[in-house]
């Protein structure tokens, strides 16, 4: 009631006083002065947001939308000459975890043991482990079939923050026959050994980068740019044959075990094209298997130890010395007792075997016959001949840690360094290099550059002993595979075979006169005598059982593997003589 | 403003609308190709790893140890003795 009076008085007192309306002008003013404050600001803000900084906004909606993408390459592979796969690069699946995103508890810890096959105590202590980062590995290398069904089940079981990386690992389908000589590469496909090293640059894939756009569902939607096409990389064609080197592995192996030998290598060329056909070492590894403690089982001994030849060495002493005229097939060499000095020291043969001509010294083996026949070439000459047989250089057969060997200058030598130098001793060559002689009597006297690549042209060739000199010196080392010589186990039925065994001491604490000697084992040989085809070589380092001489131990391994290649490669056979029960007995094939 | 102007003028603003629904159009297409060539993509990935594990496999039923095995083992195979062997010739 009270309110209505004072009301009904207000208003009759205004219509009788007439009072002036108050001026709201100043308030106006500053009523639009505000409005138009906000307004510029608000066009200032939009102005500076979308002209001055576009392309930082821009860029920020990009980031959403638009990544990059790795696009994978593959690394090449190495194939046999006959293009069988020996190592090839197939994808794998990696599966990783981000821990910010990735829940910890032991839920999920169990979910992911049992989609991963792993220990769930085991993984937890990994989670806890990486708990701080943002990336790490759950499972390595899985196959893409069982990675997806990881992937499946966590789906299922609504794991977030786990995700597949697409990888690639090497397979080395050959397994240990191949493992020296490709070697392997690293979990980041790059060679770390053997010709996975040597041609890694060749072999070696570059993978693409490209940016894409992804929707909200980060699905792609588009290619925005590429950054890098990937590349592959080359695939590399080995001179080696697979079956040859398989041959040769299991012949090996058997023989290590049977005569309890540390080591042994072997190799075999191809007298026309100087291509490498098998190299296989023992002990071997599995270049599939984990790459840790090998110790030195990774080891090309072939092409990276080093020895001395000993009487493996006698047929290249004797052709030297009839290149250079100073013997002829008939000269006849007096070995007397057995003993010859020279100077304080003194040659010996283990039996009197009187006077022998050249091929006798081979077919005995005689020290004295050959370092009488070496003491007649001055120097100078002898040091050439060794040298043009690729002795004291390295082979350049392009495998990385390639060994060259030891053959002193000339200058240096004392006259009982080059009669021992005629039965190999004072000198040091690899398995290798051995091979590489022996195949320039095979091939008539021509030597041709050794190759671990398929060779498809002709390569460049030197000559350097005369095709009647590597001739008769073949004719002579048949003699050592006869009945009367030291191998007649490394025959080959239906083939002629030249070839001369070694038995080496090993220098040891003592010099050569240990009490306890040690022994190395070779056999160095060409098949067909006639028109020879294939040189192979054989080394075993100590072999303790059932003897140590070459003709024991090495000359088996070569029949039997001599025999499969010379089938395998079709060789004609040029032996059609009834062969005498040894020599079938220890002929190839025959398990 | 003339008649002809106002034809101009029309006739570039549909020109406009057009070229923009082809725009809208190619980037629709180009973005479908796209996806096509991820799912081609993915296929050649998925046979690439086919491809692998076969070429792995083959190496290990071509291993020579089991091959010979089943020669010897199974087709009672063996190697022939020199007298069996006969050389052709030729002339």
């Amino acid at each position: 009631m009270a309110g209505k009076q004072r009301q009904k008085k207000g208003r009759q007192a205004r219509r009788t006083k007439k009072t002036a309306a108050p001026s709201f002008a100043a308030r106006r003013r500053l009523m639009v002065g505000g409005l138009l404050c906000a307004a510029g600001l608000l066009i200032a803000g939009a102005w500076y947001q979308q002209i001055l900084r576009t392309d930082f906004l821009q860029q920020k909606g990009d980031y959403k939308h638009i990544s990059y993408m790795d696009v994978p390459a593959r690394r090449g592979r190495i194939l046999d000459r006959n293009e069988e796969v020996l190592a090839v690069s197939n994808p794998v699946d990696s599966v990783w975890a981000d821990p910010r995103i990735l829940p910890q508890d032991n839920e999920t810890v169990k979910i992911l043991a049992k989609a991963l096959n792993r220990d769930a105590d085991d993984l937890l202590q990994k989670l806890t482990r990486y708990r701080n980062k943002h990336f790490f590995y759950l499972a390595r290398w899985m196959t893409p079939v069982d990675a997806r069904k990881v992937m499946a089940i966590l789906k299922e079981k609504g794991v977030k923050g786990v995700g597949l990386q697409r990888e690639y690992r090497r397979y080395y389908p050959a397994g240990e026959y191949f493992s020296h000589v490709i070697g392997f590469s690293g979990r980041d496909e790059r060679g770390l050994e053997g010709l996975e090293f040597q041609y890694d640059e060749e072999l070696n894939a570059e993978a693409g980068r490209k940016l894409v756009l992804k929707d909200a569902k980060r699905r792609l939607l588009a290619n925005v740019a590429s950054i890098r096409e990937p590349q592959g990389g080359e695939d590399i064609v080995l001179s080696l044959d697979r079956r040859l080197q398989f041959y040769a592995y299991r012949a090996l192996k058997k023989a290590v075990v049977k005569h309890k030998a540390r080591s042994a290598s072997l190799v075999m060329l191809d007298v026309d094209s100087g291509e490498v056909l098998a190299m296989v070492n023992q002990p071997s590894y599995n270049p599939n298997a984990s790459h840790s403690n090998l110790n030195g089982r990774a080891r090309n001994r072939a092409v990276i130890d080093t020895f001395e030849p000993g009487s493996t060495m006698k047929p290249l002493t004797l052709a030297a010395a009839m290149e250079l005229g100073y013997i002829t097939e008939h000269t006849k060499v007096n070995t007397g007792k057995g003993i010859l000095r020279v100077g304080r020291n003194k040659v010996t043969d283990p039996k009197r075997y009187g006077v022998l001509d050249p091929a006798g010294v081979l077919r005995r083996s005689s020290n004295v016959g050959s370092a009488t026949i070496a003491l007649k070439m001055p120097v100078k000459d002898h040091w050439k001949m060794l040298d043009s047989y690729g002795f004291g250089q390295p082979v350049m057969i392009d495998f990385p840690g390639e060994a060259s060997g030891l053959l002193r200058d000339y200058g240096l030598w004392r006259r009982i360094d080059q009669a021992t130098l005629a039965f190999g001793y004072s000198i040091s060559v690899s398995t290798l290099q051995l091979a590489q002689a022996y195949a320039i009597l095979a091939a008539d006297g021509i030597r041709r550059p050794l190759s671990l690549l398929r060779v498809d042209k002709p390569v460049e060739e030197e000559r350097v002993l005369s095709v009647e000199t590597a001739k008769s010196l073949r004719k002579m080392m048949e003699g050592v595979v006869s009945a009367q010589g030291t191998a007649p186990k490394a025959a080959v039925s239906g083939y002629r075979v030249a070839g001369k065994t070694g038995t080496v001491i090993k220098l040891g604490a003592q010099g050569y006169k240990d009490k306890k000697k040690k022994y190395r084992a070779l056999f160095a040989g060409i098949a067909p005598a006639t028109d020879p085809k294939l040189v192979m070589v054989i080394v075993f380092d100590e072999p303790v059982k059932n003897g140590h001489y070459g003709g024991t131990v090495a000359a088996p391994v070569f029949s039997e593997v001599m025999g499969h290649a010379l089938r395998l490669l079709n060789v004609a056979p040029d032996n059609k003589q009834p062969k005498s029960e040894l020599q079938v007995a220890s002929a190839g094939g025959v398990q | 403003m003339n008649g002809s102007r106002m034809l101009l003028i029309t006739g570039l603003l549909v020109l406009i609308v057009w070229t923009a629904l082809k725009v809208v159009e190619a980037k629709q297409q180009t973005r479908q190709l796209f996806a096509v060539r991820e799912a081609l993509r993915a296929g050649a990935d998925e046979l690439s790893v086919t491809q692998g594990q076969l070429q792995v496999e083959l190496a290990t039923f071509a291993d020579y140890e089991r091959i010979e095995r089943n020669a010897r083992n199974k087709l009672h195979m063996r190697t022939p003795g020199m007298e069996e062997i006969e050389v052709l010739e030729t002339e």
